[in-house]
């Protein structure tokens, strides 16, 4: 696959020995165990793993996003010049969903069921407080334009459970959009869709990238969906990243046991 | 023939009004055939597979089983095993409740169960622990002996592995393979997911909303899909390599 011609070789996340614990009955687990990569501009950076291996509190941690039964234990999360590991919670809300922003799995779950899709939207411009109520309704149906939506102005007024799943993720990535973040953090976004939906969706996020000049960290658990999408990416398990790199050496040529495992069952099925 | 429907049609009435779940299928299984029956959400497969299973009755159209014990199992095994029944009851009730060869004695009944946990590669140590012991995958593996301890004919599989991780997967297809291989039984297989399908049927039909719009031989409904719905399905597999 051809590079993107845009990505630029600067780091816009640094994540650096990143440990993260839970407390259990048992004691404390350790659910991300001492790992690190970065995230360039512009790149689509990929994070493959099964479930329980700890890429969803990756994603979470970095945006201080934890479960109260979750510590980070210790590392750094380098953005925009600081380690927003150590900044307090009102700092943290000015990044959080403005420069860095997420789409979660399951668009049923991650948007309000009382609310239409372009308050949610909007909310989300309004909360920062940068747009005037009027300025946010039409950047809403400017975005619900951007991420394809045949109807905008229908959908601007509909509630979740009026619309598809497909719409509905696009209403999310819409949402993540609304204060031209510098990074979108997507966690599984099309594996609650079906195929064909999927196909679209990705094509979606790939245009996005190039057009805003976006960062994304991309989590899934299907290497089909990690090809297609990222330039590189990391492997984990049980915490830790066992293998990373350039995607199409990591999937050609698996250093790691556990990587060539997991490819020999995606190619046995393919 | 092991399965034959005519014609068979299943409406649901919802807040929205009537939704034709099923809208008039044919499809036949015969006798020692793996069918794939693939679709989308909501395009009737499950509601297809539990008319078959005579556990819902359609509103028209007719269909005939011959066999007398189907089986089934479940998307998640999360839900489908009793959380307060021993591993070793959960496979062996069906040889209690009469569809099963009936075994006469405790022992016979204890050596079926321990021979069946064998035959889908459990340890005999997991015979007297709970459901929550287990991972996703286990769990699958026991429900997979439930439904072949009563030595079936016919076994419907509604998405068996799109609950769990890709490793686990292909390791639950192949037992599905081998058992299916041992005792020469027929499968309906309900997937969404097109690799799955192909790594075990033989045939394969596509449905959509309500419909079969395509059916034939695996090779080549992958190889030359004719309708165009089966041919986004084809395209929008994602290869690794």
């Amino acid at each position: 696959m051809m590079a993107n011609p845009f990505c630029v070789d600067i780091n816009i996340l640094e994540v650096r020995d990143l440990s993260v614990s839970f407390s259990a009955s048992a004691g404390p687990v350790k659910v991300v165990d001492d790992i690190s990569f970065d995230i360039k501009k512009n790149e689509i950076f990929g994070i493959v793993g099964e479930s329980g291996s700890g890429k969803t509190v990756t994603a979470l941690s970095i945006l201080k996003l934890i479960d109260p039964s979750g510590r980070i234990t210790a590392g750094k999360v380098i953005f925009g010049g600081m380690d927003i590991l150590k900044i307090d919670e009102e700092r943290m809300r000015q990044i959080r969903g403005a420069r860095i922003s997420m789409v979660f799995q399951e668009p049923s779950t991650s948007l309000d069921p009382v609310f239409t899709a372009g308050y949610q939207i909007e909310e989300a411009a309004l909360a920062h407080g940068k747009m005037t109520t009027s300025a946010a309704k039409d950047a809403a149906i400017e975005l619900l334009k951007t991420v394809h939506i045949k109807d905008p102005m229908k959908v601007y007024s509909s509630y979740p459970h009026q619309l598809s799943g497909g719409t509905k993720q696009r209403v999310s990535i819409a949402m993540a959009l609304v204060n031209s973040p510098e990074l979108v953090i997507m966690d599984e976004p099309t594996t609650a869709l079906d195929v064909t939906i999927q196909s679209g969706i990705l094509d979606l996020i790939s245009e996005i990238v190039t057009v805003k000049k976006i960062s994304v960290l991309f989590i899934s658990h299907d290497l089909g969906v990690i090809n297609r999408m990222c330039r590189r990416v990391a492997i984990m398990r049980r915490g830790k990243i066992v293998e990373s790199g350039d995607k199409d050496a990591v999937l050609k040529n698996p250093s790691n046991s556990y990587t060539a495992s997991l490819l020999a069952s995606a190619r046995a099925l393919s | 023939m092991m399965v034959s429907c005519r014609d068979v049609s299943k409406s649901f009435i919802g807040r929205h009004g009537v939704v034709k779940a099923v809208a008039g299928v044919s499809l036949q299984i015969k006798k020692g055939q793996a069918l794939g029956l693939v679709g989308e959400s909501a395009s009737g497969k499950t509601t297809l597979g539990k008319m078959i299973l005579g556990i819902m009755k359609p509103d028209s159209g007719e269909i005939t089983m011959n066999t007398s014990r189907p089986q089934v199992i479940f998307q998640d095994p999360y839900n489908s095993l009793d959380p307060k029944m021993k591993i070793r009851d959960i496979i062996g009730e069906g040889l209690l409740t009469g569809i099963g060869k009936l075994r006469s004695t405790k022992y016979e009944l204890q050596n079926k169960i321990q021979e069946t946990a064998d035959l889908v590669r459990l340890p005999v140590s997991v015979l007297d622990k709970y459901p929550h012991e287990f991972s996703g995958g286990e769990r699958q593996r026991i429900a997979i002996a439930r439904a072949v301890v009563t030595e079936p004919e016919f076994i419907v599989c509604d998405e068996p592995v799109s609950s769990l991780d890709m490793t686990i997967q292909l390791d639950i297809l192949n037992l599905l393979k081998d058992v299916r291989q041992k005792f020469s039984m027929t499968y309906l297989f309900i997937s969404h997911d097109l690799r799955a399908v192909k790594f075990i049927c033989d045939r394969v039909a596509v449905m959509k909303e309500g419909l079969i719009v395509e059916e034939g031989p695996t090779a080549q409904i992958y190889s030359a899909p004719s309708h165009p719905y089966t041919k986004s399905l084809i395209s929008s597999i994602l290869e690794v390599s």
